[in-house]
């Protein structure tokens, strides 16, 4: 009987616990690729859009439209897997099972959207920040209002970064060619926070110490917050190549973030911010623009460049190894 | 007897007036009397038949435009079948290529056998296109959406690539294409008077006439037609487009007659030989219109027995960075004859990449009729004001696909340092050119088959060509380069500047006369190297004042660009704003108003 039991529980750990534990341990990383080598409207281009690797960038599937310049990217945190959005040129592209079938859901006023950031707490609200500016819609993209109280020049128009506060989604920061702006009424008014006139590029909030915002520049580097956006002191001791596109910060070591650059490739920091240093072993292109942590297992990175392709790391960055897309201008990379 | 006396008298006067109208009619070189309309349009339709035989015969590799010209002519059917089955069979291109599919279909769709349509209208639940980022992409893709959706009403989301319906479908592009109208026709067009592109407007424009079912729809497209070609013909010169232009490539811009507008010039207006050498396939889709072009916009571009100055106003493409204003004017000016136009922009970055600013073109059977200069520039600062991407990176990705954008012997793109005043015949055009840009040098091109090219010791330099005299005074010392079609001057100051005046040959009575009435208006440079200011006196004793870059006097009074309409000149005349455009040939008035959508002829 006993005998019977456990080869039951073998039975059900084989068939359900087993599928369950690998999902778990198993991120699904995804890119969004803006061209791939060349792109020329009207020409027979390369595959762009979404590409996912479900083993740890092995191997890397496109998914969707093939035919799309994408920049950002979005998961429905209440249906992972299932929603899934693309800031694309053509507007927001948004899947309802798991990228079987795409729609838009915006119309053409929406283009070239070059952020979007789900509600954690309310997943039909969507905010997406555009070279236009700003778009809510409070239906999961049925409809879409233009939102732009506070933005008041086409320099504070021009979105390239958008952040919601993961304890707090009413209030969202944003990156604009003008500097940094903020939102507590979940983007229906804005109010200019800090760096007037240099434009952001990426915000990325520290989900273990959420008062903590990092963001990257144009010209002037990285960025720290530790109340929560309201006030930012550059932290660049050591970075050379003040170009930031894209942060990623650890989940696991909160003071481990890493800085993808213009020319500079990847600088890391282990307190902070108060130091960093450049991680470029084995990495040939690097201009960055897409880097991601491994949830739970932090040595394992991946950094997106533009035009080399994905780049990948499994020892916290001191070396990298090329992981795939040759030639892909990778804009953003996400790990659910 | 008086009465006899009288009718002598009024016999000699009627003969005196006819000798001297045809007298005047005679230095009227394009129509001595009222031209023949039935003639005009029926030689319009045998321009129509030559092109459409010519692609039916010449079309090998599959394409939408050869397959139209097959069935049209009813040549090569089967061919023409098995183009359309792998063109969908393997859908690439976009707007350039769902246009093209939905004109196929609707021009052919009474012959196309049914299983040939299923796989056409697969192509818009499979084929997932991309929308674009320019005004030609948006009009073609929406043009083919509005006429798809038309064609298939009913279809749910699950059917359409995109996942909406067709009725959303239908109104989405429905309301861009009538927003884009109404900017067009209230402060101009962005992606302005375009040789290479202009016939991705007009192509897509015929067939949301010729195929709209809406009755006021189909009016609206109609009128946008006729305001699009009325747009063209008074900068049209047998076979050129002429004047300033947004976006046009190399060679098209030393070789006029061969982009798709002068395809499309050689179509609607004629006065140019057939030139299969030229790009000419979109126009297949005009060459199948039942479109009637308005007989007073084919006289606008074909009447010049008076030169005239013809001004526009367009607006610069959507700047979302580095700009305070999201779509600031453009200034155009023409000065037409019947031998030559002068035509220009008011300089600076109007239109990234690919902008034309001035030329002198000329009439001429020989290719390369045009002096033009340029400062040859490129920045990641002029992409990134009209482009999203990254500015860092963006120098790098244009020239992937435009390779000449950041090369020094470059012969398109605007200058941020370049800035011209025209009056009449006589053009300024004046460059301070900063010490951190990449290239330091002007260049002007002359063509090698000038028929006179010669340097005159007044620092002149003078040409002949064709029926032309030009006159060009370079401010600074230059350099010849000898390249394979032209005679390219370069010049290296960074303040720098030059003069052209452009005058037809029988007001001469030699070249001689010319270079000394030239010579004796000796311009005063004076000022130049302290204040960049110079003054001419025109062949017409006016007195142009340019100061760099924007102060422009004549006879003492300031130039005001503000005060130029949307089109104004004698063909054309619509303000700033209105929505309402006249064209008028001799006393016939044709008025488009969309303000009230109409359109009304009378005799004035």
């Amino acid at each position: 009987m006993i005998k019977r039991f456990m080869l039951l529980n073998v039975f059900l750990f084989l068939a359900f616990g087993f599928r369950a534990f690998a999902q778990q341990k198993t991120p699904i990383i995804y890119a969004s690729v803006l061209s791939n080598s060349r792109y020329v409207v009207g020409a027979k281009n390369r595959e762009t859009g979404l590409f996912v690797s479900s083993d740890f960038g092995n191997t890397w599937q496109h998914v969707g439209w093939k035919n799309i310049r994408c920049f950002g990217m979005a998961m429905d945190p209440q249906k992972v897997g299932e929603v899934f959005y693309l800031a694309s040129g053509n507007g927001v592209l948004k899947t309802v099972n798991g990228g079987k079938r795409w729609g838009i859901t915006t119309g053409w006023r929406v283009t070239e959207v070059q952020e979007i950031v789900v509600n954690s707490v309310t997943p039909q609200k969507l905010v997406i920040g555009t070279p236009y500016g700003v778009f809510r819609s409070e239906n999961a993209g049925r409809s879409w209002q233009s939102s732009n109280t506070g933005l008041n020049t086409i320099d504070a128009k021009f979105i390239s970064a958008l952040e919601i506060d993961r304890q707090n989604p009413d209030h969202l920061l944003l990156g604009t060619e003008a500097g940094l702006f903020g939102s507590r009424d979940g983007g229906k008014t804005w109010k200019r926070v800090a760096l007037q006139g240099e434009p952001v590029r990426d915000i990325e909030q520290n989900l273990s110490e959420p008062a903590v915002f990092y963001l990257g520049t144009e010209n002037k580097g990285v960025f720290k917050s530790t109340d929560g956006g309201k006030v930012w002191a550059a932290v660049n001791h050591g970075i050379q190549y003040k170009t930031v596109y894209v942060l990623a910060i650890d989940r696991t070591h909160p003071n481990t973030v890493y800085a993808g650059t213009y020319k500079g490739g990847v600088y890391k920091t282990t307190n902070g911010g108060r130091r960093w240093k450049a991680v470029n072993k084995g990495l040939t292109n690097r201009v960055l623009h897409g880097l991601a942590i491994v949830p739970g297992q932090p040595n394992i990175v991946f950094a997106g460049t533009v035009n080399g392709g994905i780049f990948k790391s499994t020892n916290g960055g001191n070396t990298w190894h090329y992981s795939g897309l040759n030639g892909a201008q990778v804009w953003k990379m996400e790990i659910w | 007897m008086r009465e006899k006396q009288m009718k002598k008298w009024v016999f000699f006067l009627m003969g005196l007036i006819i000798f001297a109208g045809g007298i005047r009619q005679g230095t009227a070189q394009t129509f001595r009397v009222q031209p023949d309309r039935h003639s005009i349009y029926q030689q319009i339709e045998a321009r129509k038949q030559r092109l459409l035989q010519f692609y039916a015969a010449r079309s090998t590799a599959p394409g939408f435009f050869g397959a139209m010209a097959k069935l049209a002519t009813k040549t090569d059917i089967s061919t023409a079948y098995a183009f359309i089955d792998s063109l969908t069979a393997n859908p690439h291109g976009d707007m350039f290529f769902i246009y093209p599919l939905m004109a196929t279909y609707l021009y052919f769709q009474d012959i196309l056998p049914e299983d040939v349509k299923a796989r056409m209208k697969s192509v818009f639940h499979t084929y997932t296109p991309y929308r674009g980022d320019t005004e030609n992409h948006w009009l073609m893709y929406y043009t083919s959406i509005l006429l798809a959706a038309q064609t298939w009403p009913g279809e749910t989301g699950a059917f359409w690539f995109n996942g909406k319906s067709s009725e959303e479908n239908y109104k989405e592009a429905k309301s861009y294409l009538e927003s884009w109208i109404k900017i067009t026709t209230t402060i101009g067009q962005g992606e302005f008077d375009s040789p290479d592109y202009g016939e991705v407007y007009l192509s897509p424009l015929f067939l949301l006439y010729e195929f709209s079912r809406e009755p006021e729809f189909k009016l609206k497209a109609k009128m946008i037609l006729d305001w699009f070609w009325a747009d063209y013909a008074p900068e049209y010169l047998k076979g050129m487009f002429c004047g300033g232009h947004s976006r046009i490539y190399e060679p098209q811009v030393y070789d006029l007659k061969r982009s798709e507008m002068s395809a499309y010039g050689y179509l609607y207006f004629g006065g140019t030989p057939f030139n299969p050498k030229g790009r000419m396939a979109h126009a297949v889709v005009g060459a199948l219109s039942l479109y009637h072009i308005p007989f007073e916009i084919v006289m606008a571009a074909r009447d010049r027995s008076e030169p005239y100055v013809h001004t526009e106003t367009k607006r610069v493409r959507n700047i979302i960075r580095h700009g305070k204003e999201r779509n600031p004017p453009v200034y155009k000016y023409d000065y037409m004859t019947k031998d030559y136009c002068l035509g220009s922009l008011q300089g600076g970055i109007l239109q990234p990449i690919q902008q034309h600013t001035w030329d002198v073109s000329w009439v001429s059977d020989k290719p390369y009729s045009t002096i033009f200069s340029l400062h040859p520039t490129f920045s990641s600062k002029e992409l990134s004001t009209f482009f999203p991407e990254e500015e860092k990176i963006m120098v790098e990705e244009v020239i992937k696909s435009k390779g000449t954008y950041n090369r020094e012997n470059k012969w398109t793109g605007g200058s941020p340092y370049e800035f011209t005043f025209q009056y009449k015949n006589s053009i300024i055009v004046l460059y301070d050119i900063p010490k951190n840009v990449s290239y330091h040098h002007i260049d002007t091109f002359f063509p090698k088959n000038l028929d006179t090219r010669e340097e005159d010791a007044s620092g002149w330099i003078f040409c002949s060509g064709g029926n032309v005299y030009v006159a060009y005074l370079p401010f600074k010392p230059h350099k010849w380069i000898e390249e394979s079609i032209d005679w390219r001057l370069r010049s290296f100051n960074l303040k720098n500047g030059l003069i052209l005046e452009v005058d037809s040959k029988e007001n001469y009575p030699s070249f001689k006369a010319f270079k000394n009435d030239v010579r004796r208006r000796t311009p005063d440079l004076s000022k130049f190297d302290r204040t960049l200011t110079v003054q001419f006196r025109t062949p017409d004793n006016h007195l142009m004042k340019f100061g760099y870059p924007d102060r422009r006097f004549l006879n003492g009074a300031a130039w005001d660009f503000s005060r130029y309409k949307l089109f104004h000149g004698p063909f054309t005349d619509a303000a700033v704003g209105s929505q309402k455009l006249t064209i008028h040939y001799k006393n016939q008035m044709y008025r488009i108003n969309f303000l009230k959508p109409g359109i009304t002829q009378w005799i004035r």
